[in-house]
């Protein structure tokens, strides 16, 4: 039963009035209203009993006041007074074409691209990056608390009632299965650092579905306290190890990392790996923001789009270029292109972290499928060279992309393959 | 070389170069698209196991009002199977007089599982039969096979009488107790109306869950429906909650796979100052915080209590020989 009935007002701290219009959803800790402020419509978070306590109100006035990191977050942007034993806090409404993280490990949901996943891989951790970085940590990563757009990879990031400063906890120890190791055996309260691992977790299941710590050797053991601290606890083991093969994927159990972990390029692998083996247990090394960005910009680097179908080349690999495609060879890493390839502002900008903003474009010839373009998005020249000849392409301007080529974009160099 | 090969770039975290050149010849393995590789999750198993008289004494509406709660449990099982990502729900339906009789030749997922209504047959209360085809059930190469494993189950047995085969009953109970299943299983017993009067089948029922606070009584068929629905779905909801666990407090914990710690005290002292436990963390209500708690509809229902044995000094075990064999 709803505690809160349709047309009830509630008073804000700041004096405002919230009107109740529907009920939404119940979750765990609390209740979801409809509720009109100020003339526009909200959602409303009512805690039900036991109603977290006096601090817990108090950090949330502190969130209220700070604002959200960024727009990813459904941030509370009201908190109400204390009213009938309780309080709630308000948000932006979820808009509907944005669907919770479980629905797409159940199926319920899909994306349209791995591109798509991608960015939603880089919204998520882009976020993360921003609140570690003004001191707060989430505390509670969850599958429940990331609600993602299928079409284009934008996220929104909800129950943000516990962040709190980093090494400063409310109450909360998070969600068996994405809590960290430390936090499961009770060592620590949930920090920053435990946020990464389940940011991990959270990472690892968008691209692969199952479970980075579970396989084999978990599948054995009955699931109750004891043994779920022991797996997720005392004694994890990563499903793909290098050093520990006890704990491989099952065909049956695990298959859909069985059939992704080759798939995609060694960057993305090799970041998991380190998040799972050096990191498992040492809170310092685990993978941080800005690392998660740079091996998803590379990965995304290596997707490529080949006669309308999806395709990752390990541009690492000794290998025939595919047809169609050129390789961008910047400092520290290769990118493939081909018709319709996108390069971004932080390729192509040594000052960028813009992981969003489109800034070149590929296209082949029209008349000669098998030569390709480049088109420049941004405000900057960009110089190519080849063979001695020199050119200047400023902001749409297109210049053939020819093997040998030096491309000197906006500080950052490259070589076409 | 023709013009489109490339000599490779080294990567800087490998030991090995990847890609040799005999792969040079090899084709770029197609990546599949996203639809042929749609997810499929596979779920650890939660079997909910109904353990149901249909003794003489059973008939009428008893019986009835057993068949009218699980029916209206279902959905409440469908719903929560259809959002949770953590168990697959299956359930086992046993029905026992004179002799006991499994409904279900092996557990179903409740996504997919039809409720046929029992019927009384008439005959004793033998709850040495039902102990005893339970036992045989127990195992992972019986109702527990999964491949992705298994939750410890839920097992709720359900009468209204007392036992008819008083002499021979316990030696089967003490069986059952020897199997590690059933030792670590949530169990919950619940009387029916004269069952609920009676000292004997409340005494079944203590003996079969070990754990006063898991007998239930349901006086008269009104509440019959109430207690199983609060049993079965506070089993299922430790499992298969979507809130996030609060740092806890007596009373309501989590259960099976909530990872309550077994350690009494925490791992490292000073590292729960520096963790700013004693400064920042005041706030714990007398009451606690636990979501648990506010789900079920009882405060004083407690599925861990008594139902899990709890393994001393995590860190002392030696996971592959001193844990129990689990058949």
């Amino acid at each position: 039963m709803p505690s809160l009935t349709r047309n009830e007002s509630i008073q804000t701290i700041k004096g405002d009035t919230i009107t109740i219009l529907d009920y939404i959803a119940e979750g765990g800790q609390g209740e979801v209203y409809k509720v009109d402020y100020k003339g526009q419509k909200y959602a409303l978070k009512w805690y039900k009993a036991p109603v977290p306590p006096q601090v817990f109100y108090d950090n949330l006035a502190k969130n209220v006041d700070r604002g959200a990191p960024n727009e990813h977050y459904l941030w509370p942007i009201m908190l109400t007074k204390p009213y009938k034993n309780s309080y709630g806090y308000i948000m932006e409404l979820r808009k509907p074409e944005f669907h919770e993280f479980s629905e797409f490990l159940l199926s319920q949901a899909k994306f349209l691209s791995y591109e798509v996943m991608l960015s939603a891989a880089l919204n998520i951790v882009e976020s993360f990056r921003l609140l570690h970085s003004l001191g707060f940590s989430y505390q509670d990563v969850n599958e429940g608390s990331f609600f993602i757009n299928p079409n284009d990879g934008d996220v929104l990031i909800c129950d943000n009632d516990n962040v709190a400063p980093n090494l400063v906890n409310l109450g909360v120890r998070g969600m068996p299965r994405y809590m960290a190791p430390e936090v499961v055996i009770d060592a620590t309260r949930p920090n920053a650092q435990t946020d990464r691992f389940s940011l991990a977790v959270l990472l690892f299941r968008l691209f692969y579905i199952d479970h980075p710590l579970e396989g084999k050797y978990t599948n054995n053991l009955p699931m109750m306290d004891s043994t779920g601290a022991h797996m997720y606890g005392v004694s994890p083991v990563f499903c793909y190890d290098p050093t520990n093969e006890k704990n491989r994927p099952d065909p049956e159990a695990q298959p859909n990392v069985i059939r992704r972990w080759n798939m995609f390029p060694p960057d993305l692998q090799m970041t998991f790996i380190r998040a799972f083996t050096n990191g498992l247990k040492n809170p310092n090394d685990r993978i941080t923001e800005n690392e998660w960005e740079e091996a998803l910009i590379r990965t995304r680097a290596m997707l490529v789009r080949l006669n309308g179908r999806e395709q990752f080349v390990n541009c690492y690999a000794k290998q025939k270029i595919p047809e169609g495609c050129r390789i961008i060879k910047f400092d520290d890493y290769p990118a493939i292109v081909a018709d319709g390839s996108k390069l971004y502002l932080c390729q192509v900008d040594g000052r960028s972290v813009d992981h969003d903003t489109v800034a070149a474009v590929i296209r082949a010839s029209l008349s000669d499928k098998s030569v390709l373009g480049i088109g420049n998005l941004t405000d900057s020249v960009w110089k190519l060279s080849v063979d001695g000849h020199e050119t200047e392409i400023g902001k749409n301007g297109f210049a053939r992309l020819a093997r040998g080529e030096k491309i000197v974009f906006n500080g950052v160099k490259a070589t076409v393959l | 070389m023709s013009d489109d090969f490339w000599d490779g770039f080294d990567f800087p975290t490998l030991d090995t170069p990847t890609g040799s050149t005999s792969s040079i010849t090899q084709p770029i393995e197609q990546t599949p698209s996203l639809d042929t590789i749609m997810p499929d999750l596979k779920k650890r198993a939660m079997v909910v196991f109904f353990i149901i008289d249909i003794s003489g004494s059973m008939k009428g509406n008893r019986i009835q009002a057993v068949n009218d709660a699980i029916r209206n449990l279902i959905p409440e099982l469908k719903k929560r199977e259809a959002s949770n990502t953590n168990a697959e729900i299956r359930v086992a339906i046993m029905e026992f007089s004179s002799n006991a009789n499994w409904r279900t030749n092996e557990p179903v997922p409740v996504s997919s599982f039809n409720y046929d209504e029992i019927t009384y047959v008439g005959g004793g209360t033998n709850f040495g039969k039902a102990f005893s085809a339970l036992n045989m059930k127990l195992s992972r190469t019986e109702f527990l096979k999964s491949s992705a494993g298994s939750y410890t189950p839920l097992i709720i047995l359900m009468t209204d009488g007392k036992p008819s085969d008083l002499a021979l009953y316990k030696e089967e109970l003490d069986k059952l107790k020897q199997n590690s299943w059933f030792q670590y299983a949530t169990k919950a017993g619940i009387a029916i109306e004269e069952g609920a009067l009676s000292p004997e089948c409340r005494k079944v029922l203590l003996e079969f869950t070990s754990n006063e606070s898991m007998v239930l009584l349901a006086a008269n068929t009104n509440v019959l429906a109430k207690q199983i629905q609060l049993v079965t779905l506070t089993g299922v909801d430790f499992v298969t909650q979507r809130g996030s666990i609060q740092n806890n407090t007596a009373g309501t914990s989590p259960s099976n796979g909530q990872f309550r710690s077994t350690m009494s005290t925490p791992q490292t002292g000073p590292a729960n100052s520096v963790q700013g436990r004693s400064g920042a963390n005041p706030g714990q209500p007398s009451g606690g915080t636990s979501q648990v708690g506010s789900t079920s509809s009882t405060a004083t229902l407690d599925p861990t209590s008594g139902a899990n044995p709890e393994i001393p000094g995590l860190q002392g075990i030696d996971w592959e020989n001193d844990f129990p064999t689990f058949n």
